[in-house]
């Protein structure tokens, strides 16, 4: 009886405990999809470093900023088949979340960055690159973002996200990037 | 009776000599009809020939070197460059007799042919009252006895090494018949980092990696350089502004321009033979398309206008055609249209992807990356399209460059996972695949033309 | 042992029997007849490279004499010092004379020669002229029926007095020019196997060198490149190279030897005069 009056009292403080709310501002954590990419994508768009610029502010995502992008509209990134750079339903319902962002946050630019697998020549991928970023930027458009708010660059193959030689890691290199300046 | 058959048999003569006489060459005299004698023999694998020491008439000590010391280097750089071919098997310097200054013009062939050395270099280094180098070269033909050829260079002692390159190339134009090749510079992106953030830098190198020199810092990517004809700018790509476009650098001086003032991505630019125009790709509203502005600098003209990928385009050496990929039927393969965009049909149909074509410098075939099987590999067609012959097997091998003889492809081989990158070269017949020695890792391999 | 038994006994040793029977047939159908061995060839070996005197003619008069074969050794080419990829050995002195049937033993070759002889009229119709340069070769002569006396040979013809009574010029017959052809190319095939091929489409290129011997097999003059035949765009930058690696085959392998003096020169030509045809193999 003693013994069940202890595990009642320790149990109930333990649930009290973890209904408090932390008193240090959290984190947001990074998207999992996006945690490469956007390293690679912001580093190389604006020469700095993405990760420490999220703009957090005691637990808020600032309006505006990438980390608010990211949360609002779920991916910066859409994916594409082997040398395709057509849009999937998946596709346009990210890109379709990204203008709806977009629009309630003018005056924000953003740089769409297209990417190929290591399994294309140099060049060709180049040109693909530049096919997939504007296969998005033209849907953006589409929904109204306006043109002089996108910048296009391809990246072909010199930016992997995925570093494998596998199926798996050239399926997460086909893809285009909507990227958010950082801060 | 036998005295009748007798001159029947002698007028039989008489008619018979001038049909004998049809079989072979008329003859001078009766007495001189040539006999036909058929051989055929020969080997396909390399020629021995001996390298030994070049003497000095008088040991001069020079910013380079002493003369004794540059007879054996230069001899060194000769029978280097003559293995590097995959032609020739090289004995010595090291380990042969030493060669007297007299006996370079008058060999003593009887001490060379129980060498197993079909031919002998002999050659000295002499030191000249005003400082520079003269490097003199002899081949001879061992078991004929005969003197082949013999070149002489005068130099400035820092260019001793292009002395060297050139009596090699003296050496292996009369013996194989080929042009020369060795006396040429690489260009090419030395690479170094982790896979997905790679850091690139143009450098340059003599053709045997000597003489190795970065020219950007690494702090853009950059990508696919090659050499003018005459070898003194390079086109190159580079994100440097954050907008990846092509410039046009003056080795000498160090300025640089971009190719064009279009703010639109420009890449795969490339040299017309004559210099006078630069071929370049050119990302228009998703669209990539060839184009074509003059060397110095100007407005460009469109070549090709399709829906598909137009890019990778280089010209035959009489710069009347030009070779190029496209994807607009659905794969990438190689085509050929007029030096002003007419007449554009597909060359390609071997049943894979064909891309990155490059024209030899001889005109006599186009040499392209197969995409195929999962693999990437270097290979050969006519223009026609026809004669498809693959050089190399690997996972990825890509991005041929000729040497200015038509004779060997450079390229650079990938390794599957770490994404690794080296310089590799293969002889025009698929033998003597080897890999060419960089600092770093290497991509993108052009070749210079040979050097003046 | 009952009645049972001993049918069954009997049934399963019929079984047996028939079973063994059945097999041992079935086995030898299985097993192939043995092969009549192919009928053989006699082969003449001969190494003689003579004169052809008279053997054939269209006239049934006969030969015989002609067939006095005296061994003539072509000596082997001397081998290079230190051959590089095995130099292909000097193929063996057998060989059969006879164009379009196998040479059979000497005793009939007298009969055969003559249908041979049909075969190359043009070669034929003049040994009717003809051999004797053997005053030279005394031992020769010592083997020829002629020599010997009319009737040596019976059933054999007379051979043509014009034998012995006229020094006439040598000829060369087919067989003899087979035989020299034959002689120069073993003694400079080592040294024409060790010429590296250049390039592709090298091998597509024939080059004709002349060579003037002199008597004692050396070189009487600078080799001569006649003609190149073969040279297209493709190979045209070898073609320079083919002829210098037929000249170094040559040069390599000189001077000739053990060729005979009575064909040096000859009405029909002789080694005085040689085209070397050469080409890469491929």
């Amino acid at each position: 009886m003693r013994l069940k009056l202890l595990t009642h009292a320790a149990l109930a403080t333990a649930l009290i405990a973890s209904g408090c709310a932390k008193k240090k501002p959290k984190e947001v954590p990074a998207p999992p999809v996006a945690t490469g990419d956007a390293a690679g994508g912001s580093g190389t768009s604006d020469g700095t470093s993405g990760t420490g610029a999220d703009g957090t502010v005691g637990g808020a995502n600032l309006p505006g900023s990438r980390a608010d992008f990211i949360a609002r509209t779920g991916s910066d990134t859409i994916y594409f088949n082997t040398d395709k750079y057509e849009l999937d339903d998946a596709n346009r319902a990210t890109l379709d979340a990204q203008a709806a962002w977009l629009a309630a946050n003018a005056g924000v630019r953003v740089t769409i960055e297209g990417h190929a697998d290591e399994r294309g020549t140099r060049e060709y991928n180049l040109a693909l690159g530049d096919r997939r970023a504007n296969a998005a930027r033209n849907h953006l458009a589409a929904k109204g973002v306006s043109a002089d708010r996108m910048t296009v660059i391809s990246w072909g193959k010199e930016r992997p996200a995925a570093t494998g030689s596998d199926e798996q890691a050239w399926a997460q290199n086909r893809r285009s990037v909507t990227v958010i300046p950082g801060g | 009776m036998k005295i009748g058959t007798m001159r029947l048999g002698l007028l039989a003569l008489l008619f018979a000599i001038p049909a004998v006489a049809q079989e072979t060459a008329p003859p001078a005299t009766d007495d001189d009809a040539p006999l036909e004698v058929d051989i055929v023999g020969g080997i396909s694998e390399p020629m021995p020939i001996a390298v030994p020491v070049m003497p000095t008439p008088a040991a001069t000590p020079t910013a380079q070197g002493d003369t004794v010391s540059l007879g054996r280097q230069v001899a060194e750089i000769v029978s280097n460059d003559l293995r590097s071919s995959g032609l020739f098997t090289p004995v010595g310097p090291g380990g042969l007799p030493a060669v007297s200054f007299a006996q370079v013009t008058a060999p003593d062939l009887a001490t060379w042919r129980p060498m197993n050395a079909q031919a002998l270099v002999q050659g000295f280094v002499r030191a000249e009252g005003d400082g520079d180098l003269t490097i003199g070269c002899y081949l001879y033909d061992v078991s004929a006895g005969t003197e082949l050829t013999r070149q002489g260079f005068t130099v400035a002692p820092a260019n001793w090494r292009r002395a060297a390159h050139k009596c090699a190339d003296a050496i292996y134009a009369r013996l194989t018949g080929e042009t020369a090749y060795f006396d040429t510079r690489l260009v090419y992106v030395a690479e170094t980092g982790p896979k997905a953030k790679r850091v690139k830098r143009i450098a340059v190198m003599d053709s045997d990696g000597s003489n190795h020199r970065f020219l950007t810092t690494g702090q853009s990517t950059v990508l696919t350089p090659r050499f003018s004809p005459r070898g003194g700018q390079l086109v190159y790509m580079t994100y440097a502004d954050k907008l990846p476009r092509v410039y046009v650098l003056d080795l000498a001086s160090g300025r640089q321009r971009p190719l064009v003032a279009a703010q639109n991505m420009t890449f795969a630019a490339r040299y017309s033979p004559d210099g006078r125009n630069i071929l370049f790709s050119m990302a228009v509203a998703g669209n990539t398309d060839i184009y074509r502005v003059s060397a110095e600098g100007g407005q460009p003209q469109r070549l090709t206008n399709a829906p598909g990928i137009d890019t990778g385009g280089s010209y035959a050496p009489d710069g009347t055609r030009i070779v190029f990929e496209s994807d607009r039927g659905g794969s990438q393969q190689l085509y050929v249209m007029g030096g002003d965009g007419a007449n554009q049909r597909r060359i390609s149909f071997g049943g894979a992807a064909y891309a990155t074509p490059v024209w030899s410098p001889r005109g006599d075939v186009i040499a392209f990356t197969r995409i195929g099987g999962g693999r990437f590999r270097i290979g050969t067609m006519t223009p026609a399209g026809a004669g498809e012959k693959l050089l190399t097997e690997s996972w990825q091998d890509e991005g041929p460059s000729w040497a200015p003889n038509g004779r060997v492809i450079m390229f650079h081989r990938t390794a599957q996972g770490s994404g690794k990158a080296d310089l590799w070269s293969v002889d025009l017949t698929g033998v003597n695949e080897r890999r060419i020695p960089t600092p770093l890792d290497g991509s993108d391999p052009s070749w210079s033309p040979l050097l003046d | 042992m009952d009645r049972a038994d001993g049918a069954g006994l009997g049934a399963a040793m019929a079984g047996h029997v028939a079973l063994f029977g059945a097999l041992s047939l079935g086995l030898a159908a299985a097993i192939p007849p043995k092969p009549v061995p192919p009928p053989s060839m006699e082969v003449e070996f001969v190494e003689e490279i003579a004169l052809q005197s008279a053997t054939a003619q269209p006239s049934p008069q006969e030969q015989a004499a002609a067939v006095a074969p005296e061994i003539g050794r072509v000596d082997e080419a001397m081998p290079a010092p230190a051959p590089l990829p095995e130099p292909l050995p000097a193929p063996p002195p057998a060989k059969t004379i006879m164009p379009e049937k196998p040479a059979p033993a000497k005793a009939v070759a007298a009969k055969v020669k003559p249908e041979t002889a049909k075969a190359k009229p043009l070669a034929k119709a003049k040994t009717e002229a003809l051999p004797t340069a053997k005053s030279t070769k005394p031992e020769k002569t010592a083997a020829r029926a002629p020599r010997i006396g009319k009737d040596f040979l019976a059933g054999l013809s007379d051979p043509s007095p014009v034998t012995a009574d006229t020094p006439a010029a040598a000829v060369m017959s087919a067989v003899a020019l087979a035989d020299i052809q034959a002689a120069i190319k073993r003694q400079i095939q080592p040294c024409a196997d060790r010429q590296v091929n250049p390039g592709p489409g090298a091998s597509r290129i024939t080059v004709k060198l002349n060579l003037r011997l002199n008597r004692d097999g050396s070189l009487a003059s600078a080799p001569r490149v006649v003609s190149a035949s073969g040279v297209d765009d493709e190979n045209s930058r070898y073609e320079k190279r083919v002829a210098d690696l037929a000249i170094a085959a040559y040069k390599g392998c000189a001077p000739l030897k053990g060729l005979p003096d009575d064909l040096y020169r000859t009405a029909k030509g002789g080694w005085s005069n040689v085209n070397m045809n050469y080409k890469l193999p491929g």
